[in-house]
């Protein structure tokens, strides 16, 4: 994948310091299409979307919700803790839209594994196919998340 | 295929250039002049030099529009009312105006360059939010994330403001930090309290403004912050209150409990704080101490997931079960509430649910 207009814009806005603290790319020093490529491909390996990904991650995150910061079990398989803050964060790459400061933790309650992850995150993810770079502060790679949120191959639906 | 792609890589490379061409043009070439904002209809008219944006324009000029992501077009808080010029409405803008906005002329003050001669039109509070510049005289540490953050005057010396109103912090350059931002929270310090303002902030994941509070800011550090702004105050009225805070939402109530105590009120005042743990409750020395000078006030915290070492005797359970105990009690009174807003949008389904009327609840959710 080339770096677009639209991906040199987007790159821009992840820099540490730009609209969030840390930025979005942690540890990686690829371009943000590398990065895209590589992580669509781990998804396709996984055989699961990354919409899906991100659906799921929507669903069992906003479960939790009305725990108001206490940790809330859902499904009987996830404790969720969700974390509202004061403020809204938009989205680096060029489009209108900006998303609450909301951060969930989910742990897998069965291998005790978990995930932190913003509402941009979800956003991101499903808008954009981008988990971040490794190292980010909610980057989470596909395979950590379905195996958190138990997701299934998409074949297997 | 390939010439497909390499096709569109050639169009998007020469569309790209072209705008960054147009752009450097517009901010190194363009030659504007001096251009007049009218603003209101002569009430103030401002000569400023064409090339800018209008809320920047603004700001320079003391005229402080509210916005929370300091200019950047993705807030859509800076909207204003353009009766002539501005040129037609962008693209970044139209997500953000309704169609009804766009026909009255409204249009995002961040986004409209001043290349002519305008007049607006601003709501006449806005004239009273003034740039005041501070020094620190206090940070103490009130929870493992929340701080408090209190701030003397220097210029101008003396604020006018209603408690429970919300000020802009300007946050300076700082680490991987390169452009100056904003952003609101709420005055925790009463209005009587002319020549001192007072901010409890909560440190947010990844926010470049609280990490720079909690990390950074000093005593004695020097800030600029900007306002007064909000309508979230106690209205003029006998009915009892109920107060409703999660995390640092207990800001606007602790300045609004001190109002009330100063004036020896005897109101009912019920405060309802929700936690999950008790290293999450603050100022419980102070809401004793005013429960001792209000006659009428109660604090009640709760805590919905407390620790083994808790040893809690308190009230149990989230804030909406322990507002909901009080059933139908509760239809006479006028609600105040200041948190999340998921927590904010389920307390008012208790309320309403009870008998509250819409009208008799008044919000500040963390948005």
């Amino acid at each position: 994948m080339k770096m677009t207009p639209q991906l040199l814009k987007a790159a821009e806005k992840m820099k540490a310091g730009d609209i969030s603290r840390d930025g979005f790319f942690g540890r990686d020093e690829r371009d943000l299409a590398a990065i895209l490529d590589e992580q669509h491909a781990a998804c396709l390996r996984l055989g699961v979307s990354y919409e899906r990904i991100a659906r799921e991650m929507r669903r069992i995150g906003h479960a939790g919700a009305g725990g108001f910061g206490a940790p809330v079990e859902v499904d009987g398989k996830w404790s969720v803790i969700v974390d509202e803050n004061r403020g809204k964060i938009p989205c680096p790459w060029p489009h209108p839209g900006v998303y609450q400061k909301t951060v969930y933790t989910v742990e897998n309650l069965r291998t005790g594994r978990s995930a932190r992850y913003s509402e941009l995150t979800i956003h991101m993810i499903f808008t954009h196919g981008f988990f971040q770079g490794e190292g980010a502060p909610f980057y989470n790679s596909p395979a950590t998340l379905v195996d958190v949120l138990e997701i299934a191959p998409d074949t297997e639906d | 295929m390939i010439e497909v792609f390499i096709s569109m890589g050639v169009i998007g490379g020469i569309g790209a250039i072209l705008a960054v061409v147009l752009e450097l043009a517009d901010r190194y070439i363009a030659n504007y002049g001096e251009c007049a904002v009218d603003i209101n209809d002569g009430t103030r008219t401002l000569t400023v030099e064409g090339g800018g944006s209008l809320l920047g324009s603004l700001v320079a000029e003391g005229i402080f529009i509210p916005s929370a992501c300091g200019g950047r077009g993705s807030c859509g808080y800076c909207k204003v009312k353009i009766a002539e010029g501005g040129g037609p409405v962008l693209p970044t803008e139209t997500s953000w105006l309704t169609p009804q906005e766009q026909k009255n002329n409204m249009r995002l003050s961040c986004q409209v360059k001043i290349r002519e001669d305008l007049k607006i039109h601003i709501p006449p509070e806005l004239f009273l939010i003034k740039e005041y510049r501070g020094r620190v005289t206090r940070i103490t540490t009130l929870t493992h994330d929340i701080k408090e953050v209190r701030i003397k005057l220097l210029e101008p010396e003396a604020i006018e403001f209603q408690t429970g109103q919300y000020m802009q912090l300007t946050v300076p350059e700082y680490g991987d930090v390169e452009e100056s931002v904003y952003r609101a929270y709420s005055l925790s310090s009463p209005s009587f309290e002319k020549d001192e303002v007072e901010f409890i902030i909560r440190l947010v994941p990844e926010g470049i403004c609280t990490t720079w509070v909690h990390q950074f800011l000093k005593e004695s550090d020097e800030v600029t912050v900007n306002g007064p702004h909000g309508e979230f105050f106690l209205r003029d009225s006998d009915k009892p209150v109920i107060m409703i805070a999660g995390g640092s939402g207990l800001a606007p109530f602790k300045g609004m409990l001190r109002d009330l105590a100063r004036q020896h009120s005897t109101r009912k005042v019920t405060f309802f704080f929700g936690a999950v743990s008790q290293r999450d409750l603050y100022h419980r020395e102070l809401m004793a101490e005013l429960e001792k000078e209000l006659p009428n006030f109660k604090f009640v915290p709760a805590l919905s997931k407390p620790a083994e070492e808790d040893r809690w005797q308190g009230e149990t359970g989230l804030i909406t079960d322990v507002v909901g105990r009080l059933g139908e009690d509760i239809a006479g009174s006028q609600a105040y509430l200041c948190g999340s807003p998921g927590m904010i949008d389920a307390c008012i389904a208790v309320l309403t649910k009870n008998g509250m009327p819409q009208a008799e609840i008044f919000y500040d959710k963390f948005s």
